[in-house]
């Protein structure tokens, strides 16, 4: 797994879609439109807007028109909860980025907390992970638990580990058919039976 | 009050969205969502040229934050815009590698004619580089060969479907009927096999 965030990347484009929270500082005429429940044509300081993360990111930090107010899954309560039972939280439901968005936030935060919860947190996870990922059987656990990096990881644990076993048992040997094309062959099996139970009521099939 | 503006941006993150939840290898092309995002794309330029015009006039500074903001809408839909074509240019690559120099029919529809083009110059460009690499040996070497390292000179197959005849280096014709076993030479045989038309078996 080779993820570094990119211009081109797409779960780098995913984070910065996430909205953040932030109060208005100063009047900023003309841009009512990010308000939903304004009514004049300016944004009046004192309101709370919701922006998306590719807008706030170009402002500077410290920046005269808003203030950036970080999500409560950052905040001290949730910090507690990531502390006490770090491997059985499920991060995919609080958010399916939770490591990059914070990463993100990270400047914005005044308590200087968000980078030490996300480190702990990934340490204490990293040694599970390590664990479910040789495991054979599939996860019986809910898709949530994950957070989008961990289930990368976890992805890659298990191919590593299947490669690893294949090899010790000597059954690694054959050529294969290659992913795609059998994606593509049974995607073209299944249209053709779509095809023939759609057609066979109305004619009738030659047989030889 | 006119709520003509919205907050831009979210035609283009509806094609990547698109794009990776698909079910299939590569979606159409979304001819339509393009078009929509570039006229949204003129349309936010527009209205920045305008305002950045009068400003140059009246030197006014009020209006700064707009300007911005409709800066990095600009941004932001050139880069999903971009995402999406290079997301959908990687995947045409593994196409080559996968399927081999023709793409089946049924994928080509789903792409547009500039990406057909691509997946030709590709090939032509792969063709050329796995001709000079194998200058030493007289011949090029086939890249797409020999994926893992091969374990034995021949191989035991199964044809899975009709394929017809098949002729080897030496001139030997194998005539290739559903579920017959024959004993060939690896390097041949191992392109057919990927491509699902021998099985191989151990």
């Amino acid at each position: 797994m080779n993820y570094f965030p990119n211009y081109y990347s797409i779960e780098d484009i995913f984070v910065t879609q996430e909205k953040v929270e932030c109060k208005v500082n100063t009047k900023l005429q003309r841009m009512g439109f990010l308000d939903a429940g304004a009514e004049g044509d300016d944004l009046e300081p004192g309101r709370t807007v919701n922006l998306p993360l590719w807008y706030i990111k170009e402002l500077k930090v410290n920046n005269a028109y808003f203030t950036v107010s970080v999500p409560d899954i950052y905040k001290n309560v949730h910090k507690a909860v990531c502390e006490a039972e770090t491997t059985h939280i499920e991060l995919g439901r609080l958010h399916p980025y939770f490591y990059e968005f914070g990463r993100y936030l990270t400047p914005y935060d005044r308590n200087h907390v968000i980078g030490r919860i996300i480190f702990e947190t990934m340490r204490q996870r990293v040694r599970h992970l390590l664990d479910i990922s040789k495991n054979d059987g599939h996860m019986a656990k809910s898709e949530l638990r994950l957070d989008n990096i961990e289930a990368k990881l976890h992805e890659a644990g298990v191919r590593t580990n299947t490669q690893y076993i294949n090899w010790l048992q000597l059954t690694g040997n054959k050529i294969l058919i290659s992913e795609l094309v059998e994606e593509h062959q049974k995607k073209r099996k299944r249209e053709l039976s779509d095809d023939e139970s759609d057609s066979l009521p109305s004619s009738k099939r030659a047989t030889l | 009050m006119s709520r003509a503006n919205k907050l831009f941006g979210d035609k283009a993150f509806e094609l990547l969205k698109d794009l990776e939840r698909s079910s299939q290898t590569i979606p159409a092309f979304d001819d339509d969502g393009v078009r929509q995002v570039l006229e949204e794309i003129k349309a936010i330029f527009e209205e920045n040229v305008a305002q950045a015009s009068s400003y140059n006039s009246s030197g006014d500074r009020s209006l700064w934050p707009l300007l911005n903001y409709r800066h990095a809408a600009l941004q932001r839909n050139k880069r999903c815009l971009l995402a999406y074509l290079y997301e959908r240019s990687k995947r045409i690559k593994t196409l080559r590698w996968e399927f081999g120099p023709i793409i089946p029919g049924d994928i080509k529809q789903a792409l547009c004619e500039p990406e057909v083009q691509f997946f030709n110059n590709y090939s032509k460009s792969l063709a050329a580089f796995m001709c000079n690499a194998g200058c030493s040996q007289g011949q090029g070497i086939d890249l797409t060969n020999n994926l893992h390292p091969p374990k034995s000179l021949y191989i035991e197959v199964r044809c899975m479907e009709d394929y017809g005849k098949f002729e080897l280096d030496d001139g030997e014709l194998i005539h290739l009927k559903k579920n017959s076993q024959h004993y060939l030479p690896r390097a041949q045989v191992e392109s057919l096999v990927r491509q699902g038309i021998l099985q191989h078996i151990a």
